[in-house]
């Protein structure tokens, strides 16, 4: 919850009680680990509930209205980071760590930097087509705020008409993530969405599911793809030495994700 | 302060329960003693249906429950589980659950059989998703048809395994004399899952005319 709160800038509540500035930046990043491993544990509850697709029982949908998804960061999150145990500075410190390591994989990516939305985008379009489905995606307008609930996904949707459905399509975290310190819990490329199908006129629910690619959040529910095991980084440094082949198994993250999605539409 | 670091204990436990699994070894069927030769020979049985308060059926040993099939019904033996779809209001919806579990998960398929047990339809184990704790499959009922759903191992997947990766996390209080404080810890945890001919499933009638309300299409 906290992390589709933050992700949608909704963490500006918060201001009344901490600085602004690195402070802000580091808090936020950590709370945002915290709240997506709550979230997808399945320990809590806050998703919507999830609902297959009847294809057969929706055969007349052959166009798909793909709403705009909102920026996605590549980040790196370590679950269970000790630091975290040592109150509000070492919660500071682990979420500095996970900021060292995000700026040095940006830069390490900077001569052929990732665009995960646009990636996620371009291969959705071309594994849903291989379905069936025309797809419309609409220019997004950076500027319009949307509303989202706790899962990412909008809280209601206005009618179209160039197509028969709407899907709205969340990625939640996407980058790499570890189980926890130490080499036998490596860095594996991590992605996972929360996807929505409606009908055209938005008021009927065709299908949510929710999706991981390393499912190291431990999810009992999300549509789970397990890791390709060419892309095992025991450490950071392990990951920066692979370099841009590093950089694929996040791509191939991506494309896995998409594919799965598109499988269950 | 004693008292408090029970509580500190017991509150660990609980939080590290959700993320443990319980040992759990799958029973196989056996297929030695008589089989049946016809499907209406076999016993039926009544799928859960999901209530507001237990929305899913419990899981159950397919081997406690299945039964052996041979020819002519088959063209070799298997132990078949089959439900009765005849008295459920359609359309419905159904879900078969194929828990995982490092002590062996049931690779299974599904048919959907006529009035007369002619195969419909018939979905394979790779049509089932894989899910963080179970394979599941959704099954959509419209127009009378089918029947009956029969369920049975899948031999094109029994004997291969499949990686389920995860994170085990731990809070152990560190007590100095004066202050007590929880550290976290984890790791990552990789099993390797046996797809067998046994294992636990759950059947769960979702959505049917009969009770409509309980997971049927709705607003967001």
């Amino acid at each position: 919850m906290a992390f589709a709160l933050i992700n949608r800038g909704h963490f500006d509540d918060c201001r009344g009680f901490i600085h602004q500035g690195e402070n802000m930046r580091y808090l936020k990043n950590g709370l945002a680990a915290l709240g997506l491993a709550v979230l997808l544990s399945g320990c809590v509850s806050p998703l919507p509930k999830q609902q297959a697709f009847d294809r057969d029982g929706h055969a007349r949908v052959k166009t798909i209205h793909v709403m705009p998804m909102p920026k996605v960061e590549t980040q790196v999150l370590m679950m269970n980071n000790p630091a975290g145990s040592f109150g509000l500075i070492g919660g500071l410190i682990a979420a500095g760590q996970a900021e060292s390591k995000q700026q040095r994989l940006l830069a390490l990516y900077a001569k052929e930097p990732i665009h995960p939305r646009e990636y996620f985008q371009t291969e959705l379009t071309k594994d849903l087509v291989a379905r069936g489905y025309a797809v419309v995606w609409p220019t997004l307008n950076e500027s319009v705020a949307v509303e989202h609930d706790r899962s990412g996904l909008r809280d209601k949707y206005a009618p179209v008409s160039d197509a028969d459905a709407i899907l709205d399509v969340d990625l939640n975290f996407f980058g790499f993530a570890s189980g926890g310190a130490g080499h036998d819990s490596p860095y594996r490329p991590t992605a996972t969405a929360v996807a929505r199908l409606m009908s055209s006129d938005g008021t009927q629910t065709y299908f949510t599911d929710y999706f991981a690619y390393n499912n190291i959040f431990n999810s009992k529910t999300a549509v789970t793809v397990e890791p390709d095991p060419g892309y095992v980084y025991p450490g950071f440094g392990d990951l920066e030495h692979a370099g841009m082949k590093s950089e694929a198994g996040l791509k191939l993250a991506l494309s896995e994700l998409a594919k799965k999605l598109a499988s269950e539409l | 302060m004693r008292f408090a670091k029970l509580i500190v204990g017991a509150a660990c436990a609980v939080l590290c329960g959700c993320a443990t699994m319980r040992p759990y070894h799958a029973k196989l069927p056996d297929l030695s003693g008589t089989c049946a030769s016809g499907w209406a020979q076999l016993r039926l049985i009544t799928p859960f249906m999901a209530t507001a308060r237990q929305p899913e059926a419990l899981p159950q040993e397919f081997a406690e429950h299945a039964q052996c099939l041979g020819a002519p019904a088959l063209p070799t033996r298997s132990t078949v589980e089959l439900y009765d779809l005849r008295t459920l209001g359609q359309p419905a919806q159904l879900e078969v659950s194929l828990p995982i579990a490092a002590g062996g998960t049931l690779a299974g398929a599904v048919e959907l059989l006529g009035s007369d047990f002619h195969v419909l339809q018939r979905r394979g184990f790779d049509a089932f998703t894989r899910r963080g704790d179970a394979y599941t499959l959704a099954v959509f009922l419209r127009d009378g048809d089918p029947h009956y759903l029969a369920l049975m191992p899948d031999q094109a997947f029994v004997g291969k395994q499949v990686a389920s990766i995860g994170s085990q996390g731990s809070v152990v209080p560190i007590s100095t004399g004066y202050v007590t404080f929880m550290l976290a810890a984890g790791h990552e945890t990789k099993a390797s899952i046996p797809l067998m001919a046994g294992g636990q499933v759950a059947v769960t009638v979702v959505v049917s005319s009969h009770n409509v309300g309980t997971a049927a299409a709705s607003a967001p």
